[in-house]
This record gives structure tokens, sequence and C-alpha cells, in this order.
């Protein structure tokens, strides 16, 4: 097991680059999700001023 | 597969329930090979006698690369179609490449330092493909700048179609960067009429991986796309009927 | 055809000379910044004809940038852009008279005062000849790509400094072998190709970069 995290000595540099990955990949879901939620509740609130 | 459907996809009613509905399947399927290409690149491939564990970084690296100049590509094909057709759809899909692009450029260039600084004893050296790659981040950046500082949207819109056209010249800049120039990067592993110079079971996480990338770009890109139709559109009674009867049924 | 751009190139001039402050500042920003390195750096003069290459066209850069964010501007909100894009006349040709118009007065100066200033770097004999052919070959370039980001930047106020963050990563290869020429030259060895470089990407964007411009225009100014 601690073989996999040493991975002959470069394990900073892997498993670095597995966790930036991830993390930049998340950030990316997370801000694209925010967005399309934001835009939807822009949008109903300009349905809702219109309707008055 | 005719000429008609590819018109009737640039209708934003059709465009956007297409957004929305495969957006959960490109993601589902992109976590799913992306979690079997991680397996498989980081456990079950052998290490490289050459660089050993370290060329694992291949597997993050390569597809995040592949993705950042594909999304550029799309971006200027979805603005030359916008700029042709004045089609809200395609300037949309280009608005929302950008930042995702964008994102995946920054990721080429932190995995390659951070497999350059172990391979090449340096995490940056000023040659051609890594130049040319930080070129693409900064012409990302100043398309998504360029976007947000002219106040009109249909002009922003076809200003930054110039500036993305424009700047596809630097793409077969970084592909041919190390067939052309003695750089330090090496030479691409994977062609398409020649055998690959990798092993088998080192190639196998890796295409599963680029796929993975691809389709997980295709999600983010159908989330942010319906979300600027949306924006776009919001006067119009389709999109009014479909937020209000989501609302409804919520 | 030809009466008309001529017309346009002898007027572009009138009124940049008439702007000469402008004209003035650009080229003493191309002295300062060319002249700072020598003063901060101390005297030593094989890191001085190390350095010269880049320096020059890093300082030609911004010099070009400074002086051609007035191309498009007064003229739009003056409205004679808006007729010349009205008029019969193609606004492709008569764009490219005015940048050529731009180039002859904002480079030119940069390009004489160039021998000088390689001369003060320790650059002797050839190599000042190979410099100032450099800046020669690669200020069409750089005025080409300016005049570009400055028809994309001409409907906003305030645009800051959008117009360089479009003009530094398009400009870059020129900058990049522009340097490499200046380089070779002063390390003895045959400066040409990167030379031919700089003249291919000069056909490129003096060719593409007017077409380019003109829809960038008629787009801002719709």
């Amino acid at each position: 097991m601690p073989d996999i995290f040493a991975m002959d000595g470069y394990g900073f540099y892997v498993w670095g680059s597995v966790l930036v990955s991830i993390a930049v990949l998340i950030i990316n879901w997370i801000t694209a999700h925010k967005k399309f939620k934001s835009t939807i509740n822009e949008v109903k609130s300009f349905i809702s001023k219109g309707k008055e | 597969m005719n000429l008609k459907s590819i018109y009737k996809l640039g209708s934003p009613p059709l465009f956007y329930k297409l957004c929305i509905v495969l957006e959960p399947w490109f993601l589902i399927s992109s976590i799913l090979l992306i979690a079997v290409g991680m397996y498989g690149g980081l456990f079950v491939a052998p290490p490289d006698y050459q660089m050993g564990d370290a060329f694992r970084i291949i597997y993050f690296h390569v597809p995040s690369a592949y993705v950042s100049m594909m999304a550029y590509v799309y971006m200027a094909t979805s603005a030359i179609i916008g700029l042709i057709w004045r089609s809200n759809v395609a300037f949309s899909l280009a608005k929302s490449c950008a930042p995702i692009g964008a994102s995946f450029t920054f990721l080429a260039l932190i995995t390659g330092m951070l497999w350059g600084k172990p391979m090449w004893g340096t995490a940056w050296v000023w040659d051609a493909r890594l130049t040319s790659e930080l070129i693409l981040l900064f012409l990302y950046l100043a398309y998504i700048m360029l976007h947000l500082s002219i106040p009109d949207r249909s002009k922003a819109d076809r200003a930054t179609a110039l500036l993305a056209i424009v700047g596809v010249v630097n793409i077969p800049i970084i592909h041919y960067s190390v067939v052309w120039w003695n750089t330090l990067h090496q030479a691409s592993t994977i062609s398409k009429f020649a055998k690959p110079s990798i092993a088998t079971e080192m190639l196998w996480p890796l295409i599963i991986m680029i796929l993975g990338y691809t389709l997980l770009f295709a999600a983010f890109l159908a989330k942010r796309t319906a979300a600027e139709l949306a924006v776009r559109e919001k006067r119009t009674r389709w999109l009014q009927t479909l937020i209000v009867g989501d609302k409804n049924n919520a | 055809m030809m009466k008309v751009l001529r017309i346009i190139f002898l007027k572009d001039l009138k009124v940049s000379l008439r702007r000469w402050s402008d004209l003035l500042t650009s080229f003493i920003l191309f002295v300062l910044v060319c002249l700072i390195f020598p003063l901060t750096l101390g005297n030593d003069p094989s890191l001085l004809l190390k350095i010269i290459g880049p320096v020059m066209l890093v300082a030609a850069l911004l010099a070009t940038l400074l002086a051609m964010q007035n191309i498009f501007r007064p003229d739009v909100l003056n409205g004679s852009l808006e007729q010349l894009t009205l008029n019969t006349y193609p606004l492709t040709l008569i764009i490219c008279t005015k940048i050529f118009s731009f180039w002859a007065i904002t480079s030119l100066p940069l390009i004489l005062i160039s021998g000088f200033i390689a001369s003060s770097y320790y650059v002797t004999g050839n190599s000042i000849l190979i410099v100032i052919l450099t800046l020669l070959l690669s200020t069409p370039s750089l005025v080409h790509i300016s005049a570009l980001a400055a028809a994309l930047t001409v409907a906003i106020r305030y645009p800051g400094a959008l117009m360089a963050l479009i003009i530094i990563p398009l400009s870059l290869p020129i900058m990049i072998f522009g340097a490499k020429a200046i380089e070779f030259s002063i390390s003895g060895i045959d400066a040409s190709a990167p030379l031919y470089f700089l003249l291919g990407m000069m056909f490129f964007t003096c060719s593409l970069g007017p077409v380019v411009t003109a829809a960038a225009i008629k787009i801002s100014i719709d």
C-alpha cells in the first residue's frame, strides 16, 4: 500500500497532479451548476416581474 | 441525417432541451470512464522503464491538453457558424466553451509542470509547445475579457467571434511544434496512421481518459450553454412556459 | 481608386502630425524602455549584448501598443469612419492605407533610432544592420495586429489593458523570432532563417490583417 503512495519516489508529483485535476474538474462542475441555477432564478424573477 | 436536422439544431428550444436532457448522461458516463481510466492508469498499467511511475501523469496531462485544443477549435467553429448564420445557439456555445477551455488549458500546464519537474529537472522551459500552450491560455482569457467588456450583446458576440477565428492559427502551431522544432517536449505517441509507440497496457487507460475528459467537457458545455441560452431567450414564450412549468412541478 | 487611397493616406498623415505629442510620447517610450536596461543592469557588455534582441522588440511592441490606441477611436468619435464603411470603396483597402500611414509615422522613427540604441548596447558592425532590418520586418506585423486589437476594442468606452491582452498572445511568434534573429547575428551565426520567418509573418499579417480589421470595424461600429 505505501508502495502505491510512494510511486517510486515520484509520489508527490503523481498524486499532486491527480488531486489538482480532480479539484479543477470539480470546481468546473460547481461553477457551471451555480451559473445555471443563478440564470434560472434570474429568468424566474424576470417572469414574475413581468406578471405584476 | 439530412441537412434539415442540422438546421433544426440551430433552434433555441430544441437545443436547450437537448442540453438539459443530455447533460446528466454526459456527466455520469464521463465519471465512469474517468474512474475506470484512473484505476487502469494509476494501478494496473506497468511502470515505464525509463520514467518509472512518474509517467502516470500522462493519464491526466494528455487528456486535458487534448480537450484544451479541441475546445478552442470547437469555439472557433461555433464562432464562424454564429457569424455566418447569426445564430444565438452558436454564439452561446462559443461563449460557454471559453471558461471551460481555459480551465483545461490551465490543468494541462499545471500537470505538465508537475511532470517536468521530476523528468527534466525544471518545471518550465521556454520551448515551442509549452509557450504556444501558454499563448492558448492567454487567448482564452482575452476572449473572456473582450466578451465582458463590450456591453451590447450581439456586438460582443461578433467581435469575440473574430478574435476566436484569428487565434485558431495557434492550434496547428501547438500540434505540430514537436514536429517542426527540436523541443524538449516529447513527440506524439498516438497518431492516426502509424502504430502507436506506446505499449497496449499503457494505451487503453489513456484512450479511456481522453474519452472521459471529452464527455466531461461536453457535460460542462451543455450546462453552461443551457444557462446562456436561457438568459438570451428569457423573453420568449417557450422558455417562460418551460421555467414556469418547472416551478409548478418542483 | 488610387487617388482615394492617396487622399486618405495624406489626410491621416496630416491628422497624426497635428497630434505630434502622442507620437512623441510613443517614440520617447521606446527610447526610455531601451535605455532603462543598461542604466539599471550596469555596464556589462556581454549581458547587454544578450538582452538587446528581446529589449528592442518588447520596447517596439509597447510603443506600437501605445501609438495605435488612436488609430480608430478619434475617427469613430467624429463619425468619419462610419462614412468610410458606408461608401462604395472597399473598406479593406482603406483600412490598409490607414494602417500603412500609421506605420510610417509611428514605426519609421523607431527604426531610424534603433541603430543608435544598438550601438549604445555595444553592438558592432553588421549586427546593427540586422537589428534595423529586424525592426523593419517586425513592426509592420506588430502594427497590423495592434490595428486588429484597436478595431475590436473601439466600441468599448474604457478599454484599459484589453488591447494589450489581445495583442501580446498574437504577437509572441514575431517577438520570439525577432529576438532570435538579433541574437544569432550578435553571436556571428547566419541570421537569415529567423529573418525569413519574420518576412513570412509580415506577408501573412499584412495581407490578412486588413481584411479581419475591416470586419471588426464593421462589427464595432454597427
